[in-house]
């Protein structure tokens, strides 16, 4: 995508916000990092707190996708989009290596809300293959608005990651509970070892007697066997709603008829739609 | 800290069952706790007992650190990890910065710190510059006392003021007069750690005066409720600076139970235990009742099994009572 596009996209989403006064502030913000970003970014990124009042800093934001962009913004408030605008701002015409140290030095004094527009602008950073550790980094912070921003509508991870930091995304989203349906294309890159390792969590949690998230199935389609239809059928219960059902369902659609129960016949034949990852990827925008 | 000072029972006073029924309903902030030596039990109890917001000032951590890189990860906690594990449990996190008065005995890391401090002081959530002044009351000490309080004029920022717990009364009075020195308006200045031999000079000069209730070493809050009758609640604010020695993170309710059971106002234990803070606190414009008003954010729906999950104030209550964990 052209990468000229994206800060004036940005920017009118952000204006479309703000009053008169703070639209021109952020005019003069544009200018002043173009001219000499190492003079004025750090300071202007760094107290948009105290340069936009509060009532607009909250307000929540969303951009219609569109094919050309690398962002997903959806539900963000307003001073995470201007952060992240702010980062677009920075020319890749400084050179790959002043680039990467100063947009490093910013991960590494980043506050909460610092780090989440850093990891969230990860997809429109100039020199994109620099950032695959600060965004495997991103994945092991502990802050969960910070490993949201890394994993939720993010496209850096599925581009960019090796299939093993990918699978650790995927495993720690499970773990911290997180929307799979937000992981950006979290249905494209399933492979052997991601499979095995969530057949093995899905024994914990069912040894554990917690519940077991409905999407574990989808992952583990490709390797069912009778110890997980086993406990498929001793959990099935829990699943109540459309979504669960469908996805719990989704491990069992290759199966032949005969290994297959009669619970698990009735219940397919009570949901009204297509058993498949066009249903389940429906429910993204719900 | 640890003093090794033995009481008796007897010497402790008639204790007060804790009846927390009195403050129902009412909301706290604590300026001075350091929460990185405290536990998620704390941050329950702290919960339940109706704080909303806290202040953890930048201290030592015990055992003296001895790289600049150990300041920085610890900054880094204070306005990160720290900030976020509070909000967990439904109190916001905010912070000063600064480096401490032993810290400053250890003059090649101090140059250092001073170096560091400018990256972090106006990061979201930092509030002042803090807990600087004087613990031995040294020549380094009063060195990057003053530096430090040029940096406050210079970003704009009100300073808390660490009083030293031995030769208190002098070393108070010293950091006032240093701090006017320098040209700091006392409004913008806290003083804390008082006692009743500190507590009028720090008025009468225009001061905030802030009080740790801290058991056996600090002050007690009987002795608070005697402060107030005496002097009102104008800019006398209270807090725990609950540590690793032992403290109490309830200390600012518990004294807002025993004023109201001890006849003192409520408008005048809301201003000591919440309003007095919160204003001293708000030069930076982002602390203020109203931002406290508003809920702490709550995230969107979690749609695993159709639950919505409501961060922060929300988490699961261990069963102390019971020897089986699940």
């Amino acid at each position: 995508m052209s990468s000229n596009m994206e800060p004036n996209r940005l920017k009118n989403e952000i204006l479309l916000n703000l009053e008169t006064k703070e639209q021109e502030l952020l005019s003069s913000w544009e200018s002043d990092i173009k001219n000499d970003y190492k003079r004025h970014f750090i300071r202007l990124f760094s107290t948009i707190n105290r340069h936009i009042p509060h009532v607009y800093q909250v307000k929540r934001v969303s951009i219609a996708e569109n094919q050309e962009s690398n962002l997903i913004v959806e539900d963000w408030d307003l001073s995470r989009l201007i952060r992240v605008w702010l980062i677009s701002l920075i020319s890749k015409d400084i050179g790959k290596e002043a680039y990467v140290s100063f947009i490093e030095d910013l991960f590494q004094y980043g506050d909460m809300q610092e780090l989440i527009a850093l990891y969230s602008a990860l997809p429109i950073l100039h020199y994109a293959e620099s950032w695959k550790e600060r965004c495997s980094e991103g994945i092991r912070n502990n802050i969960e608005g910070v490993q949201d921003a890394v994993a939720l509508n993010n496209k850096y991870p599925f581009v960019h990651l090796n299939q093993n930091a990918w699978n650790q995304l995927i495993l720690k989203s499970f773990f911290t509970q997180k929307d799979i349906l937000k992981i950006y294309r979290w249905e494209d890159r399933m492979d052997d070892s991601l499979a095995h390792a969530v057949e093995d969590y899905i024994y914990e949690r069912y040894a554990a007697k917690r519940a077991i998230n409905p999407f574990l199935w989808v992952f583990v389609a490709s390797r069912m066997n009778e110890k997980l239809l086993e406990v498929l059928k001793e959990t099935f219960e829990e699943y109540t709603s459309e979504l669960e059902k469908l996805c719990a369902l989704f491990a069992i659609i290759d199966l032949p008829e005969d290994k297959v129960d009669d619970l698990f016949i009735r219940e397919k034949e009570a949901i009204a739609q297509p058993i498949t990852m066009e249903s389940i990827l429906k429910y993204k925008n719900k | 800290m640890c003093t090794g000072i033995n009481r008796t029972p007897e010497s402790m006073g008639t204790p007060l069952s804790l009846d927390l029924k009195e403050i129902k309903g009412m909301r706290f902030f604590d300026p001075h706790i350091h929460m990185v030596s405290r536990t998620t039990d704390d941050y329950q109890a702290m919960q339940e007992a109706g704080i909303i917001g806290l202040i953890e000032p930048a201290f030592w951590v015990g055992q003296p650190r001895t790289g600049i890189d150990t300041f920085k990860d610890y900054y880094s906690s204070l306005i990160g990890w720290e900030r976020f594990r509070s909000s967990q449990f439904g109190i916001r996190h905010y912070c000063t910065m600064g480096l401490n008065s032993r810290e400053a005995n250890n003059e090649k890391l101090a140059e250092q710190v001073m170096e560091l401090l400018p990256h972090y002081i106006y990061k979201d959530g930092v509030l002042g510059i803090g807990e600087i002044g004087f613990d031995d009351q040294t020549a380094l000490e009063e060195k990057y006392y003053r530096l430090q309080l040029e940096l406050a004029k210079e970003a704009n920022l009100p300073v808390q003021v660490h009083t030293p717990h031995r030769d208190k009364k002098r070393g108070t009075t010293k950091s006032m007069d240093i701090a006017l020195e320098h040209g700091l308006d006392p409004s913008r200045v806290i003083i804390d750690h008082n006692t009743e031999e500190t507590v009028e000079e720090v008025l009468e000069r225009g001061f905030w005066a802030a009080f740790t209730i801290y058991p056996f070493t600090k002050m007690g809050n009987e002795r608070m409720v005697e402060v107030v009758k005496k002097y009102g609640s104008e800019r006398i604010m209270v807090n725990s600076a609950a540590d690793w020695g032992i403290s109490d993170p309830l200390a600012v309710p518990k004294t807002a139970a025993l004023m109201l059971k001890m006849g003192i106002d409520k408008k005048e234990v809301e201003r000591v235990t919440f309003y007095n803070a919160v204003e001293a606190f708000s030069v930076t414009g982002q602390l203020s009742v109203d931002v406290l008003n508003e809920p702490l954010k709550i995230d969107a729906e979690e749609k695993f099994e159709g639950n919505t999950v409501l961060r922060g104030g929300q988490q699961p209550k261990r069963n102390t009572e019971s020897i089986i964990i699940r």
